[in-house]
């Protein structure tokens, strides 16, 4: 029966969520004929004609149930844009982005950790209030801002950094997992490496400023938690050196919280993919969803909308399971990421 | 420091893995040789040509990839032979002979190897099955939306040949920009016996838009969405093989983004810059920015169905109100001329005669108050969305003339959607002042005037005026059918005399065309119709 | 100064959250009285002027004066955050303690309408109503508050339950109160701090939202100055007129910073409480 109850349930979402991305792009006025016809004149039956072309014509509930019958199986049919079975543009996309996730994830969480117990462990001293005072700008700043910014001088007046792309164009990166990093050792010339590195630190760390925000704040104050514990105060009145205490009582029981910290980071990373795409050119999804709704590539747009609702949905689930389990308090420590 | 040492440590365990790899996988480099680095506005929408009409599309396939019977001579409208030879016209001026060269032959990619080289079957199979939906190498369900566009579909009763390198095209009528319309990109030469293979093997027709197959200068390698086109030289161009070894169309759909990535050396070439950052541009020691006229025009169309725009004297105040010059000054900054006409001074047929516009806020006040409107009114302007080739930047020019407005009582209210919905609600009539645009195809002033102000142009959707004139009408048609340049050329005139006295737009600007190139690019020629051509260049 | 006030500012993140933020509802209040130029006025061959005493901080590209558009413009960045913070006060307030008093199927019908509005990225979401309903000031503010109401709800809701299940509002209830006395009397009042933490997040998220929808270009329409458009419009200018991006772009983060440290120390002071 319980079986049956959850099944019911992931049938609403699935229903809900395939509603939603069908509609939502229909609701927005003008349509892909329109697109392709451009400033020129067309006639009726022209219009008529692309309209038949790209099953527009058919009536909206075929097409819904349609859509929803191959969503089931996968399948979301070919984009108007590329004429290509979306999955397969999908198949190059997400690894684009989860890539630049996990690496502005990584950068993020090691800075945002060490920072955070550096200014928890030396409370009041300028470490203390450096990493404060990052954080909260951090997690203040306005990501466009700052991502022009970025670019403007580090890639433009000091060219250190490309402004935007993925790797450099000479390079052939065979399509192996889609993850460059692991793809380009697969290319013929060693440099591609070097070159999917260079290409990945900027928009890597503009990406992971509000995580970097995040996650300095919530190390720092739940270090500073358990130290108040009496146990860890026992501990330190036993006379053990501070090193032991910090890594064996304190750390080991604020972890936890900065993993889940972590967790709510990453659902942050992947909205805000749509800005930093955006920013830096970066062939992801995030941009491609975007540039998808502006042409009005209804396939595109739907596929894009089902999947980020259904990550959505998941990530929240499990951010909000791990946060009653550990802190519930910590709920109210988000942000959108734009 | 620290980066360049980890750099060391991955590169040293590189090599191993790599060693390893290239024994499993075989992949090639392309660093040593010649390649040009083309950084454009967006993605194409395909590679067939006889399909798109967007201009990167046609950039990335027609001009690339194919060639046509006749094609423009670089950097002219003048017309020259392509994979014709020669050609003859009847006296009747309804039959077109074309004598096809020999030996051109078709790339070849991992699905097919052609097996001979171009003949007369090619360039009927390319006009068939765009004349009839019905041919059985027809893509089924395509739309053939140029060749409809220049009415093709109306004009061709038949293409046949009498060898297999001659070829006849039977028109129902007389028309001036025939020839002209052959060297559109839309009439490239595909390979019939490719489309056969594509049918018989199972593969389908569509596979002509993902992989193409032509006599042009360059190979398609790849193509990535929205991050790049590849290409390489065809070693057995009828031509010559192309003196580059690999082109590269690298997307990059933000102009100040391009504009950063040609500064910082990433790319050779550049589309679509923005006027704002032509001079930055210039400035730059490494890099060359070359402007030519270009054939197009941006305007604000008064839509003529609505009140109070059918008076003529509303669209005569409101074009007196208005400073084109300080708009140009502003938002092309040099790299515009202001309008009078709706053609470009570089068409021929130009009317250098008619009234320039000027600015006269007093008279504009005394003719809004004799057409009834002492004290204005308010009214909404629709401002175009996206940036295109004649106009930078749509929002701005709005806010320039919104502000004019005011002078002369009329409150203007700015709206604007995402381009698909524009173009929707501004072809069904919605609008009252619209910005809007034109890039000529083929440099015949038909491909202006018609399209944009014929009166069947209304219910077609891009006459945005909503204007029928009677007089203006009848010299378009007249000259149309008409084929002695000069007789067309005085009737063309007399049309925009009527033009500039009825004031269905009120015209802004030709745009010039910035092409920006590095100093590395040798052998570049600007073309007038904006299309990018990279046979003859080489780098430094 | 009565202690009780000066204890509340001893903590630095509300002193300067306060101090920041005055500064901004002062320009914000400035600006409906005294504007320099008026924003939309374009001085003919006076683009691009750099700061002078004429114009304080120089034109932009079209010559407008910077600093009037500046001013102008708090009226929609920080006047949508406040008009969103109450907007989401509002409806989240009263949804969440509808659902949180009566239960059932309204608390049920309300969560689900809220896990549907939270199942979508928030710029996502924002970016699909504004394109629906066509960009305008209004239609703006509901795509804005669309995305900010659900995280009130989700707190008042959470918050109000904790109090339902306390011996007083039992008592109450076993009393015989009206269902609008105890919801105004003792939930509201106990909710209140709660709420007043999250409308400074709200506000927050408005300003960026705000911004990050004029920068895609579904913003407030022209010619107002909405800050994220100004910052947009003068991105191609970095190197020509750089003020006319960093002072925008500043101000956008201060302001979000003010907003931010007051909500910061606010529930610092619930948790010592």
């Amino acid at each position: 029966m319980k079986l049956f109850g959850s099944f019911l349930k992931i049938l609403g979402y699935f229903l809900f969520i395939s509603l939603v991305s069908f509609s939502i792009i229909r609701l927005i006025p003008g349509d892909p004929v329109q697109n392709i016809i451009g400033e020129r004149g067309a006639s009726e039956e022209h219009v008529a004609e692309i309209t038949k072309n790209l099953g527009l014509d058919q009536p909206i509930y075929i097409q819904f149930y349609k859509f929803a019958v191959n969503a089931l199986t996968g399948n979301f049919g070919e984009s108007i844009v590329t004429k290509q079975p979306v999955m397969s543009d999908f198949k190059v996309l997400w690894p684009a982005t989860v890539e630049l996730a996990l690496v502005a994830l990584l950068w993020s969480s090691i800075i945002g950790i060490l920072l955070g117990t550096l200014a928890a462990v030396k409370r009041n001293s300028i470490w203390d209030y450096g990493s404060v005072s990052l954080s909260t700008v951090g997690f203040a700043m306005p990501l466009f801002w700052w991502g022009l910014i970025v670019i403007f001088f580090f890639a433009v007046k000091l060219s250190l950094f490309p402004v935007s792309g993925r790797v450099d164009v000479i390079y052939d990166i065979p399509y192996v997992t889609g993850f460059f990093f692991i793809d380009s050792l697969f290319s013929a010339d060693k440099t591609a490496f070097i070159s999917s590195l260079k290409y990945m630190v900027l928009p890597a760390f503009v990406l992971g400023t509000v995580p970097l925000a995040l996650i300095v704040r919530i190390t720092r104050a739940s270090i500073i938690d358990v130290a108040n514990e009496d146990y860890v105060r026992t501990a330190r009145a036993k006379g053990l050196p501070y090193k032991v205490v910090l890594f064996k009582h304190i750390f080991k029981n604020a972890l936890p919280q900065i993993i889940t910290s972590i967790g709510l980071a990453l659902g942050q990373l992947l909205t805000g993919a749509i800005m930093t795409e955006t920013l830096f050119s970066w062939p992801g999804m995030g941009r491609w969803l975007v540039k998808s709704i502006e042409a009005r590539d209804y396939p595109a747009v739907q596929a894009g909308v089902f999947y980020s609702m259904a990550i959505v949905i998941v990530v929240n689930w499990l951010t909000d399971e791990c946060v009653k389990m550990v802190n519930p308090k910590m709920r109210d420590q988000q942000r959108s990421s734009t | 420091m620290l980066l360049d040492i980890s750099f060391n440590v991955k590169g040293g365990f590189m090599k191993k893995v790599n060693v390893f790899f290239l024994t499993l996988f075989f992949a090639y480099k392309v660093t040593a040789a010649q390649n040009l680095i083309y950084c454009i506005e967006g993605s194409p929408a395909s590679f067939n040509p006889q399909l798109v009409s967007d201009g990167v599309s046609l950039n990335a396939s027609a001009r690339t990839i194919f060639n046509r019977l006749v094609e423009f001579k670089p950097g002219s409208t003048e017309i020259i032979p392509g994979l014709a030879e020669s050609w003859k016209i009847s006296k009747d001026k309804k039959t077109y002979t074309f004598k096809l060269k020999k030996n051109v032959p078709f790339h070849s990619n991992d699905l097919f190897t052609p097996k001979r080289t171009m003949t007369a079957d090619d360039v009927i199979y390319s006009f068939k099955a765009q004349m009839s939906t019905k041919h059985p190498l027809s893509i089924p369900a395509a739309n053939y939306e140029y060749f409809k566009a220049m009415e093709l579909e109306t004009l061709i009763s038949d293409v046949k040949k009498t060898d297999e390198y001659t070829v006849v095209f039977e028109l129902k009528r007389p028309e001036a920009p025939f020839l002209a319309d052959l060297a559109m990109d839309f009439a490239s030469i595909l390979s019939a016996e490719y489309a056969e293979f594509l049918v018989s093997s199972g593969k389908g027709l569509k596979t002509l838009e993902t992989k193409p197959i032509g006599t042009g200068p360059f190979v398609f390698k790849s193509y990535q969405k929205d991050s790049s086109v590849k290409y390489t030289a065809f070693d057995r161009y009828f031509k010559g093989k192309a003196k580059i070894d690999n082109l590269i169309f690298v997307i990059v759909t933000d102009s100040t983004v391009r504009s950063q990535k040609m500064k910082s050396g990433e790319c050779d070439v550049m589309s679509q810059p923005d006027p704002q950052d032509i001079a930055s541009l210039s400035q730059n020691k490494d890099i060359k920015v070359i402007s030519t006229e270009g054939l197009n025009i941006a305007y604000l169309a008064f839509n003529t169905e609505k009140k109070p725009f059918d008076n003529v004297k509303v669209r005569e105040a409101l074009s007196l109100a208005m400073n084109k010059k300080s708009y140009v000054d502003v938002l092309y900054k040099s790299q515009g001329v202001t309008a009078k006409n709706p053609i470009p001074p570089t068409m021929w047929s130009y009317n250098t005669k008619t009234a320039e516009g000027v600015v006269d806020i007093v008279l504009a006040k005394k003719l809004l108050a004799e057409a009834g409107y002492p004290n204005g009114f308010e009214t909404e302007m629709w401002t175009l969305p996206v940036t295109r080739a004649y106009l930078p930047n749509g929002k701005k020019m709005g806010e320039m003339m919104q502000a004019d407005l005011a002078k002369i009582g009329v409150k203007v209210k700015l709206v604007t959607f995402d381009w698909p919905t524009y173009l929707q609600k501004s072809k069904l009539g919605e609008h009252q002042m619209i910005q809007f645009g034109w890039v000529g195809d083929n440099g015949d002033p038909d491909n202006f005037m018609n399209v944009l102000l014929g009166c069947a142009a209304i219910k077609a959707g891009s006459n945005y005026a909503r204007w029928c004139n009677k007089g203006f009408d009848d010299l378009l048609q007249k000259a149309k059918e008409e084929s002695t340049q000069s007789k067309r050329t005085v009737m063309y005139k007399s049309a925009q005399e009527i033009f500039t006295k009825e004031k269905p737009w009120f015209p802004i600007a030709h745009a010039k065309q910035n092409k920006v190139i590095s100093n590395k690019v040798q052998g570049y020629t600007a073309n007038p119709f904006g299309y990018e051509q990279f046979e003859n260049v080489s780098i430094k | 100064m009565n202690t009780a006030v000066k204890k509340i500012f001893r903590q630095k993140s509300i002193l300067f959250g306060t101090i920041l933020f005055s500064f901004f509802m002062i320009m914000l209040l400035v600006s409906f009285v005294w504007i320099p130029y008026g924003y939309d006025i374009i001085f003919d061959g006076k683009s691009l002027v750099a700061p002078s005493a004429e114009f304080f901080l120089g034109t932009d590209d079209l010559g407008r004066d910077l600093f009037s558009r500046l001013l102008k413009g708090s009226q929609f960045s920080l006047g949508i955050g406040l008009v969103v913070g109450g907007i989401s006060i509002f409806f989240g307030a009263s949804l969440g303690l509808s659902a949180a008093y009566f239960g059932r199927r309204i608390d049920f019908f309300f969560t689900q309408i809220m896990n549907a509005l939270q199942a979508m990225p928030s710029l996502l979401l924002a970016l699909f109503v504004v394109a629906i309903l066509g960009p305008s000031i209004t239609n703006t503010i509901i795509s804005v508050a669309l995305v900010s109401i659900p995280s009130m709800y989700r707190l008042v809701r959470s918050q109000a339950l904790v109090e339902m299940s306390k011996e007083y509002i039992q008592s109450a209830k076993a009393l015989g109160a009206s269902d609008k006395r105890i919801i105004f009397r003792h939930l509201l009042p106990n909710c209140a701090t709660a709420v007043l933490v999250q409308s400074a997040v709200c506000c927050s998220e408005a300003i960026l939202n705000t911004a990050a929808l004029g920068f895609l270009g579904l913003g407030i329409p022209a010619p107002y100055p909405e800050w994220g458009t100004m910052l947009a419009d003068s991105r191609n200018l970095m190197e020509s007129a750089p003020q006319l991006m960093w002072i925008p772009g500043l101000c956008l983060l201060l302001l979000i910073l003010s907003t931010q440290l007051l909500s910061d120390g606010f529930r610092d002071q619930l948790k010592r409480k």
